[in-house]
């Protein structure tokens, strides 16, 4: 028997994009009830290469964090519209950049990991047409993620590359740069708000730019001329 | 969708960590009486319920047992489950004792009732509409089990009214009574069962169990064994061995979601979190066969469990157009839920052509016989605009007052949302807070997710109404300052049920 798939509409795509980002959110939200130490050396889950003189960048330790393929986008589709395979592996590269970061010790590091993976999958669909919306969202995220890190830089932690030990090493672009200790919470309480805003813009866009029989096939729908979502049943 | 699902999932576990359910998934309250202070003892009621609490626990219900209580001690039990049912996937209760009707309703007879009137049965005993309001809140499914007298114990003590005495014949057999109890209508995705048919009698056996209670402990310890599909074989056992005497009865119907009350089979995918299509799917072949004999009798439950089986494109009985035929025939039956499903798929063009006008159609033929889903879908399409229909925020407000009402969760989330957004004169953040914490009590994960996620989309006013309901609940203990912290999130996911 055939099976058929569902048309993917661009608020489908949107949707997906979206659950992707909000694997942000407990990322985010799971640093908040463990008792990790601040201000220690970081982790030995990844090699480090630190710009500040206490790390070793030759220090090759098994990563503890599960690394998945980066559902690398191929750049040479043609579509001129939102594809399954191009939003799955949108997706893909998502909850991959979450899970690089999620795990990342020390914690301060977050927040910059989440604004430069967020940068690296948006490089990935920087010439897939019918993603602009989902583009732009994430890039003013990874922008603003990156100066709330920057605005409570830790005094005392160095910038510094993570990659995980793998046969094919994920490894971060650039230094990441840790959040002081005491700012942490604030700090995360502001990257939530940022993860949000993407959110609701990813979401508006895809409301804006679908058709309305599309729209209103969304579980969760951002409600006309209100900062609330409106739920559709579930049964 | 279903990668959409699995993210949900995922984020889900990501958000509740190492946690597990706080109250069971299934509860049962067991009540046994038979020692009563001014109407006859009955021998079995004790036996039964304690028989049967031991049958439940067994299978994995959480049980709370009551043995020959006083009306007093009913009321508080009620109480006390009442509020545990509301985090569980089903409730059960299980009443063995004297019943009687009066005036069209059922009462249960505690065993210090003392009666010599109407009035005495109505204010002493306890209604079958409070039995039903104590599982009411329960998530998935709630059964009521009377195992009673279904007649009339008292004799010439009080007039019932409706007199509904049946002819036994010449039995004599021991029973639990030789009248009956008045047929209900209990709200749907609620089943009553009774014992005997109205008009039969119900035995109270020779042995150590009434046939009834011995019938369902045998019955619904079957791993796999879907409870409409329990209750049919109950129905048969008990006739086969009182000679046709007794035909047990239920009434009220259950949701479309299928259960198993002793849990999955080996080998058989568990159904706790699974979609409702997975679910369907997952009934054994045997069992898939005995829905297609009750479909063929007009069983529309059983025809939506069969659409279910061919909606679900993981399967090789994958069969849109197969599954549009069983709904059809189901919606044309009366059945809002096939009337629901039907009109989803008319919106989406699965299995038929797209057909708004037939979508919406559907969907207001549900909403008229009161199908919350289709109401609180109603709301959304109004509210949008949409299947033809222009933007009405007015007139969505109606319909997501009428499912929120109805207790439907995402119409709950639906109507607070809009009540914060300040559209309702007459509702404020108090209002707000109350439908919130009914949505999260409700079990919705979308609620649950978008309040610890995205608790700023509602005003500081309605967050601190909230903080206060939760207090008020013991939930929350820290400070009403409208400022979701871990201390607020972690009383939000206890009140939808997730202890860490």
């Amino acid at each position: 028997m055939p099976i058929t798939l569902p048309k993917l509409t661009a608020a489908t795509v949107a949707v997906l994009a979206l659950l992707g980002t909000m694997e942000l959110h407990a990322a985010l939200h799971s640093d908040e009830d463990e008792n990790n130490e601040p201000g220690g050396e970081p982790s030995r889950a990844f090699s480090l290469d630190g710009l500040g003189g206490n790390t070793n960048p030759t220090d090759t330790v098994a990563p503890t964090v599960k690394t998945t393929p980066t559902g690398t986008i191929p750049a040479t589709t043609i579509a001129t519209k939102p594809t399954p395979a191009v939003t799955a592996a949108v997706v893909a590269s998502l909850n991959s950049a979450t899970g690089f970061c999620k795990d990342i010790q020390p914690r301060e590091y977050i927040i910059d990991c989440l604004a430069e993976r967020l940068a690296d999958v948006n490089d990935q669909i920087a010439n897939q047409p019918g993603y602009e919306h989902v583009r732009e969202a994430l890039g003013t995220a990874s922008t603003e993620l990156s100066k709330i890190a920057r605005r409570s830089r830790s005094s005392t932690l160095p910038p510094a590359r993570y990659a995980t030990q793998s046969n094919a090493p994920v490894t971060t672009s650039r230094f990441l740069i840790p959040v002081e200790e005491a700012a942490l919470d604030n700090a995360i309480s502001q990257a939530l708000a940022v993860i949000e805003e993407a959110e609701s813009t990813i979401l508006l866009r895809s409301s804006e730019g679908s058709s309305g029989r599309a729209a209103q096939f969304q579980q969760i729908a951002d409600a006309v001329g209100s900062n609330k979502v409106l739920l559709r049943s579930v049964g | 969708m279903r990668l959409a699902l699995r993210i949900i999932a995922v984020l889900m576990a990501c958000l509740t960590g190492s946690v597990s359910l706080a109250a069971g998934d299934r509860v049962a309250l067991v009540l046994g009486l038979g020692v009563y202070e001014t109407l006859p003892f009955l021998d079995n009621p004790r036996n039964d319920a304690s028989d049967m609490a031991a049958t439940l626990e067994n299978i994995g219900f959480d049980v709370t047992l009551g043995l020959d209580s006083t009306g007093d001690e009913l009321r508080q039990l009620l109480l006390d489950f009442s509020f545990r049912s509301e985090t569980a996937d089903l409730a059960l209760i299980y009443y063995a004792g004297h019943g009687v009707e009066v005036q069209g309703e059922n009462y249960m007879i505690p065993v210090d009732a003392d009666i010599k009137s109407n009035k005495d049965v109505q204010r002493q005993s306890i209604s079958l509409k409070q039995l039903l309001a104590t599982v009411d809140r329960a998530r998935k499914m709630r059964v009521v089990i009377l195992d009673s007298c279904r007649d009339n114990p008292l004799g010439d003590l009080i007039d019932t009214s409706q007199p509904t005495q049946a002819d036994t014949g010449s039995s004599t057999l021991a029973t639990r009574g030789n009248g009956g109890l008045a047929p209900v209508d209990p709200d749907r995705g609620t089943l009553v069962a009774f014992a005997a048919k109205d008009g039969q009698v119900a035995l109270d056996g020779t042995g150590r169990n009434s046939p009834y209670a011995k019938a369902l402990m045998e019955k619904m310890v079957i791993p796999g064994l879907e409870i409409s599909l329990m209750f049919r074989q109950v129905r048969d056992g008990v006739l086969s061995t009182t000679a046709n005497l007794q035909e047990p009865h239920t009434y009220g119907s259950l949701s479309g979601v299928p259960f198993y009350l002793a849990g999955a089979d080996e080998g058989q995918m568990p159904l706790g979190g699974a979609s409702t299509l997975d679910a369907w799917a997952s009934i054994r072949p045997d069992q898939e066969a005995q829905l297609l004999a009750l479909a063929d009798l007009g069983d529309t439950r059983s025809m939506l469990g069969l659409a279910y089986i061919r909606l679900n494109p993981n399967e090789d009985r994958f069969d849109p157009g197969s599954a549009v035929d069983f709904l059809n025939r189901a919606a044309e039956a009366g059945s809002p839920e096939a009337q629901f499903e039907l009109a989803k798929l008319y919106e989406r063009g699965t299995g038929v052509p797209a057909d708004p006008a037939r979508a919406l159609e559907l969907y207001q033929a549900a909403a008229e016989q009161g199908y919350a889903d289709a109401i609180n879908d109603l709301g959304f399409l109004h509210y949008q605009g949409g299947l033809g229909l222009p933007s009405n925020p007015k007139k969505a407000l109606e319909f997501f007052e009428r499912a929120a009402d109805l207790r439907h969760p995402q119409a709950q989330f639906n109507f607070a949302a809009l009540i914060d957004d300040g559209l309702i004169d007459s509702k404020g953040p108090e209002d707000a807070a109350y439908y919130l914490y009914s949505a999260l009590r409700s079990g919705s994960s979308d609620v649950l997710k978008l309040l610890t996620e995205r608790p700023k989309m509602f005003s500081n006013e309605t967050r601190r109404a909230l903080q206060k309901q939760l207090k008020k609940y013991n939930f929350y203990s820290g400070a009403i300052d409208g400022d979701f912290g871990p201390g607020t999130r972690r009383s939000i996911r206890r009140a939808y049920g997730i202890e860490e």
